[in-house]
């Protein structure tokens, strides 16, 4: 983590605030003069490098002889001074204010935000200058005092926020339950979590501070002399812009420079300390940015078994006719990556399986197996950086991989839909259910105006069971239950009867009950409309009662495929048995001992060379640490990668 | 004899506020007057869907919030008539694995030190003896004793939800709530982890209040089961006997709902479904709050709440039709 | 599956869109917010001036006048009274819509003060309609374009425009274009041209921090599942970004929006006092240099009263983009 810190913007900045602090703590030796010695012979010179210019005093004087360089280093000391000490004293007062109000909510929260309220609502630099205007003396003091009376309010409305998050969060409650006191809670286990963002905020409010400062200098209300400020300064340069350009420049320049410096040192801590804040372009890992124009996979050629039939790899206008093999679906080969902090990250490796139209395939995996990266390629809607790096896929006979996004969107929507696990996040909660099915239909369907598509969108919703379409489609998602939600997904994808639905984890979100009335549902419509369904679950038991095949992953690799009723009475792979193990027991009405395989699913930058699931294997023999298992195609629509099996004794297992 | 753990006519509403002044503008009872009784050293397990107020009856067992009327009985006590002192005292002896071990860990302590956490707020023994107790159960629950120095997100799910569990059982309590303790751990590890509860429940004698949606899960736990719905309990009874023949068409209606490897193969389409979801709308009139979805639902159920009563020696069921449910509602038959 | 799909479910029954107070119930609790608000920051300043060490009618006098004199100034204004009285006074004034008179050009404060507020509110709003044509198209375009040269060259003008002191573009502008070029008028409000060397100057802080608070809006929103359906669904590009998600970073943007006006208003001061605009931070600061205190007070109390209600407005914005409070989502 700490490698981010050092780029060079970020050490540029951290350069700049060590130069403030080294300017505050050693002004008297760093400057050439002293800053309040007064020279009327040499008013008004120039920098040194102009003409009239004198070497002692590099950058100028300003109206009264005074060094203008040793002016600034003073004026440093200053701003650095006051800032840093308004902050200290704010971020102290704010975060704490902050804290609790967010933790005991209630009347004290109440009371903190009016106050903030308040606060927020003065033109504070109004009420600074008539407080320090009023007060006659203008000491450091002071000006600290009303600037940290003035920024407590930002840092305690940040920390309020993540505080309110926080106390919701399962680790708080426990924390209570083990019989800790609220003060323990907020400050060992709150207040560790929101140190990093409140370190952040105060960063960026020292550049802030920084900047007030010179402008109440600037305004007639700095720091008394002996002090300097970079603000009275640039006021007296003001007054004398016509005959002392230098006086403007250079202080103002200083005030930019040392707060541009403090802002690009928020920004890197932000990086490291708080990436939520966002403050920066930094392409962090995983992150969506998939608006480019084009997906290019550097794809190596496949061993393509079968060839795609003649001409359907052109831009057909209107819908492909199914291709030759009588495919609706054909991955060969996939091999998706993400390139990381850490280096590339395969998700998935070497898949390959078929569905025919109408057909009903499901893949079962669990975390890390890839089958949700296997999905989300089929449409192209990775997260970029992820890219699908070798293999293909083919719909219809039509290669998908690397097709140009706008043909892409046609087929998107239109001929391969896709539903996702959480309804309660999958709808845009700002456009009506009704729109957001119509969108569906105008898109896809050629010449369908907004009223039809409004019909249109009404029937789909009807036909989905819900049983008041009209008035559902005029509510927005939050209105409507999580069952409703899912129904209006599976509506939206089936608007415009595609031919394949890829359905990731459907009901995982839903009650068991409603999860049986959508699956049921489901089953209808696909087959009254004649869709393919890819359906993905960890659960194998949801896929064995929906699917026709089955496709089993792990680690990102395939390690068995087959007809679903075979694959669930006679696995071959040990993990597929593993895992149909498992379904069975909590099935089953009888209690005993769990079978269980050791270890936990693999992290995917991790992986040990050789069967990735010989670890937890316990048919594992030697060749399995150390050579991946080919996949083998055992019978027709059967393969299994697993060297169980090997080519010479097709249909029986070698040793069991 | 004297169960563990009594609950009591338990009820629990939160008020609902809407309007400017944010005044209160009617409540929503999330536990409707639930009694049972948890016997020392068994396992209850406490069945339902999302809303039906498990967790909420979980909070109130541990003490977490205050109950609206009713009584949790703890070794005959209530802990909510106790003072601070005594409440804090009293929580060594019930403890809380809960779903999520991310977030139930916090981020920035290490293991050992979050496991040292209990000792440390009860202030028992000193720093050596906190640390050695620390690790000893770390490997009782079959972690290697050098993550006591890792960060939780250094760990597997599995291995997250063992340290939950070792925190649990530092301050050795009689009663252990978990609350979805392997929902959300991968199929291969769950039962890694209910084995662990189980172990640990025999050799520590511990008593286990055990509750999921998971039918599965729960029915491998638990020596008596009780089904929840809309905050009340509709049936209850021993686990195998109560999955055999339900005696409540919401049970059935459950346990139909669970999809199965054995019925691999197209769904069987001539079976009802379960129609509609929970409503609280229904719960305001009188009548039986699940009458909008019942298939037995007769002219008595719209007028007459049936309270959970004793329909067999061990079987209580708040149906008017209890008995007939395994006749009428033989549920789906497996291929 | 059984029967035909009306008798199927319940689902989509009396639970969709029941209204529960809705916009109105939103906006008068912030009304009621807001009246708090002015009242609390009445308080505030009187106290606060008040309770500031320095004797306003000494200050206000030559250094070694006579006691008497003092003392009969301090009668002239008020001060001698214990401070509850001139408390009660003050409010008991304020509720006829009477600010005090200006100790020193005997006034009505009130009068004095909304003859100078519309010359800065207009510089408000130009400068708030400035930055957001600018900020909202650059913020959704950094976005599009995130991690992309488009993206960092527009996130590096906003670090560096955020650094910049207002002043100091005020007062180099003034020398590039109004003493050196002539362009445009440096001095107070004489017709459009004057607008747009102050306009620039307020708005160039501005639109930095507005276009790094819309690209993380959007970004956020970008990250979300709805979008991912909306491109499982085959929707342009474009369309996305200015529809699904724009709409949904535009709630959280307005609330900001609204706080910004308060960062425009202070920043006006300094602005006014570059350009000699004849708003009230002008008048406010000609009057602390007078220690005039009514004025200075009611200044404060009416910009502070303007900014609570442009807030309100805010608040009654929100409440109608967003869904859930317009149609009072159930808690």
């Amino acid at each position: 983590m700490p490698r981010r810190l050092v780029r060079p913007s970020v050490l540029a900045g951290a350069a700049i605030l060590l130069l403030l602090v080294v300017c505050a703590l050693g002004a008297q030796w760093i400057a050439p003069h002293d800053p309040h010695a007064i020279r009327t012979p040499l008013r008004f010179l120039p920098p040194a490098w102009q003409e009239g210019g004198q070497a002692p005093y590099p950058l100028g004087t300003d109206q009264l002889g005074r060094d203008l360089l040793s002016r600034l280093v003073y004026g440093a000391r200053t701003s650095l001074v006051i800032a840093a000490a308004a902050v200290a004293l704010s971020a102290t007062a704010g975060v704490l204010l902050g804290l609790a109000a967010g933790y005991f909510r209630g009347p004290m929260d109440a009371l903190v935000m009016r106050l903030a309220d308040v606060q927020l609502a003065f033109p504070f630099i109004l009420l600074a200058l008539a407080i320090l205007a009023v007060s006659g003396e203008k000491t450091a003091l002071r000006i600290i005092v009303v600037l940290a009376v003035a920024d407590w309010v930002v840092h305690a409305r940040v920390i309020r926020g993540r505080v309110l998050v926080e106390r919701e969060r399962e680790y708080v409650r426990a924390a209570r339950a083990l019989g800790a006191s609220h003060a323990r809670v907020m400050l060992l286990y709150v207040l560790p979590v929101i140190l990093p963002t409140a370190i952040v905020i105060a960063t960026l409010e020292l550049a802030v501070l920084m900047l007030v400062e010179s402008i109440l200098a600037f305004l007639g209300l700095g720091i008394d002399p002996p002090g300097v400020s970079w603000g009275t300064i640039l006021a007296d340069g003001r007054v004398n812009v016509a005959i002392a350009w230098w006086m403007l420049a250079f202080p103002g320049a200083a005030i930019f420079l040392a707060v541009l410096g403090v802002n690009l040192l928020a920004d890197g801590l932000a990086d490291v300390l708080d990436p939520r804040l966002k403050l920066t372009g930094r392409y962090t890992r995983w992150r969506r940015s998939w608006l480019r124009r084009r997906s290019v996979p550097t794809a190596t050629p496949v061993r393509d078994l079968t060839p795609p039939p003649e001409g359907s790899g052109g831009e057909p206008q209107g819908r492909a006719a199914v291709g030759q093999e009588g495919t609706l679906l054909a991955v060969r080969g996939l091999r998706v990556e993400f390139p990381t902090d850490d280096g590339v990250v395969t998700a998935v490796r070497d898949v390959s399986f078929a569905l025919a139209p109408r057909g009903r395939l499901g893949i079962v995996g669990e975390s890390g197996s890839g089958k949700t990266v296997t999905a989300l390629s089929v449409i192209g809607l990775l997260d970029a950086p992820g890219r699908v790096t070798a293999g293909s896929i083919r719909f219809k006979g039509r290669e998908l991989v690397g097709l140009p996004e706008r043909q892409l969107n046609r087929v998107r929507g239109g001929e391969v839909a896709m539903i996702f696990q959480d309804p309660g996040t999958s709808l845009n909660p700002t456009l009506k259910i009704g729109y957001q099915v119509a969108e569906a239909v105008t898109l896809h369907r050629q010449g369908v105006g907004r009223e039809a598509a409004r019909e249109q969108a009404v029937e789909a919703l009807r036909l989905v069971s819900i049983r008041d379409p009209r008035r559902v489609a005029d509510a927005y998602p939050f209105q409507i239950s999580g069952g409703m939600q899912q129904r209006t997904m599976i509506a939206m994808a089936l608007s415009c009867s595609p031919d394949l639905l890829i359905a990731d984890e459907p009901t995982t979100a839903l009650d068991v009950t409603t999860q049986d009335q959508i699956l049921r549902e489901l089953d209808a419509l696909v087959d009254r409309l004649g869709t393919g369904v890819i359906l993905i679950s960890h659960d194998l038991s949801v896929v064995a009662e929906f699917t026709d095949h089955t496709v089993v992953m792990y680690a990102g690799t395939v390690c068995e495929t087959g007809p679903t009723g075979a694959l669930v009475r006679d696995p071959k792979h040990p993990y597929t048995q593993a895992l149909l193990a498992a379904a069975e027991e909590l099935d089953v009405t009888e209690r005993g001992r769990l079978g269980i395989i050791p270890g936990d699913p693999p992290d995917p930058r991790e992986r040990p060379p050789g069967c990735p699931f010989a670890p937890r294997c316990p048919q594992a023999m030697e060749v399995c640490r150390v050579q991946e298992p080919a996949p083998l195609r055992l019978a027709d629509d059967v393969t299994v990668a697993c060297h169980l099996y090997r080519e010479e004794t097709v249909g029986r297992p070698a040793a069991r | 004899m004297d169960a563990l753990l009594r609950v009591d006519n338990l009820r629990k509403d939160y008020p609902v506020r809407s309007g400017a002044l944010r005044r209160a503008a009617g409540t929503i009872r999330a536990v409707d007057g639930v009694s049972l009784e948890v016997e020392q050293g068994a396992t209850f397990g406490l069945l339902g869907e999302s809303g039906c107020g498990k967790s909420t009856l979980a909070r109130l067992v541990l003490a977490l919030e205050p109950p609206t009327s009713g009584r949790v009985l703890f070794r005959g006590r209530d802990p909510h008539a106790l003072d601070r002192g005594a409440l804090k005292a009293w929580r060594r002896q019930v403890q809380l694995v809960s779903q999520d071990p991310a977030s139930a860990l916090p981020a920035r302590m290490r293991v050992g030190r979050i496991v040292e956490e209990p000792l440390r707020v009860h202030r028992i023994g000193a720093a050596p003896e906190r640390r050695a107790h620390a690790a000893e159960l770390l490997t009782q629950v079959g972690l290697q004793p050098r993550h006591v120095a890792s960060y939780q997100h250094q760990l597997s799910g599995g291995q997250r939800q063992r340290v939950v569990i070792a925190r649990a059982l530092a301050l050795e309590p009689a009663l252990v709530v978990c609350d979805e303790p392997v929902s959300a751990l991968d199929v291969s590890v769950q039962a890694q982890v209910l084995n662990l509860l189980r172990s640990l429940q025999e050799r520590l004698g511990l008593t286990y209040l055990f509750i999921s949606h998971d039918l599965g899960v729960v029915r491998h736990m638990a020596d008596v089961i009780g089904v929840m719905y809309l905050g009340a309990l509709v049936e209850r009874g021993p686990a195998a006997v109560v999955y055999a023949e339900p005696l409540h068409p919401y049970t059935r209606i459950l346990l139909d709902a669970v999809p199965s490897v054995r019925r691999a193969g197209r769904r069987d389409r001539a079976a009802q479904p379960a129609a509609g979801e929970p409503s609280r709308a229904a719960l305001g009139e009188r009548g039986c709050p699940f009458r909008p979805r019942c298939p037995l639902a007769g002219e008595r159920c719209e007028v007459e709440r049936p309270p959970l009563r004793r329909v067999a020696p061990d079987r209580w069921a708040a149906c008017h039709y209890a008995e007939e449910v395994p006749l009428r509602l033989p549920g789906r038959t497996v291929a | 599956m059984a029967a035909t799909p009306v008798e199927a479910t319940t689902a989509g029954g009396p639970e969709v869109g029941r209204r529960r107070g809705g916009v109105g119930a939103f906006v008068l609790q912030r009304l009621l917010q807001a009246l708090l608000v002015i009242f609390g920051v009445t308080c505030v300043t009187f106290f606060v001036l008040r309770l500031v060490p320095g004797d306003p009618a000494r200050l206000m006098l030559p250094p070694g006048t006579g006691e008497d004199v003092v003392a009969g100034l301090r009668e002239q204004l008020g001060t001698d009274q214990p401070l509850p009285v001139q408390f009660v006074r003050f409010l008991g004034g304020l509720l006829h819509g009477d600010l005090g008179s200006s100790f020193r050009q005997s006034r009505p404060v009130l009068q004095l003060v909304v003859d100078a507020v519309p010359a800065t509110l207009a510089l408000a709003a130009t400068t708030m309609l400035l930055a957001v044509g600018v900020a909202i198209p650059l913020g959704i375009l950094a976005a599009a374009r995130s991690g992309r040269l488009a993206d960092r060259s527009i996130l590096a003008l906003s670090l560096v425009g955020q650094s910049l002191p207002s002043f100091w573009i005020g007062v180099l502008l003034v020398l590039l274009f109004s003493v050196q070029r002539q362009w445009f008028p440096a001095i107070g409000n004489t017709g459009p041209a004057s607008y747009v060397l102050p306009t620039i100057t307020l708005a160039a802080v501005l639109v930095a921090q507005l276009v790094r608070t819309v690209r993380q809006g959007m970004l956020e929103v970008l990250q979300e599942d709805y979008i991912r359906t909306a491109r499982a669904k085959g929707v342009p590009a474009r369309k996305i970004l200015l529809l699904h998600a724009f709409k949904n970073a535009a709630i959280p943007l307005v609330t900001v929006l609204g706080l910004q006006v308060g960062f425009v208003l202070g920043g006006a001061f300094v602005v006014e006092l570059i350009f000699n605009w004849p708003g009230v931070g002008l008048l406010a600061l000609e009057a602390i240099k007078t220690r005039d205190f009514p004025v200075v007070q009611g200044v404060v109390i009416v910009v502070a009263t303007v900014f609570v209600c442009v807030n309100l407005l805010v608040d009654v914005v929100y409440a109608f983009l967003n869904p859930r409070v317009r149609l009072g989502a159930e808690s």
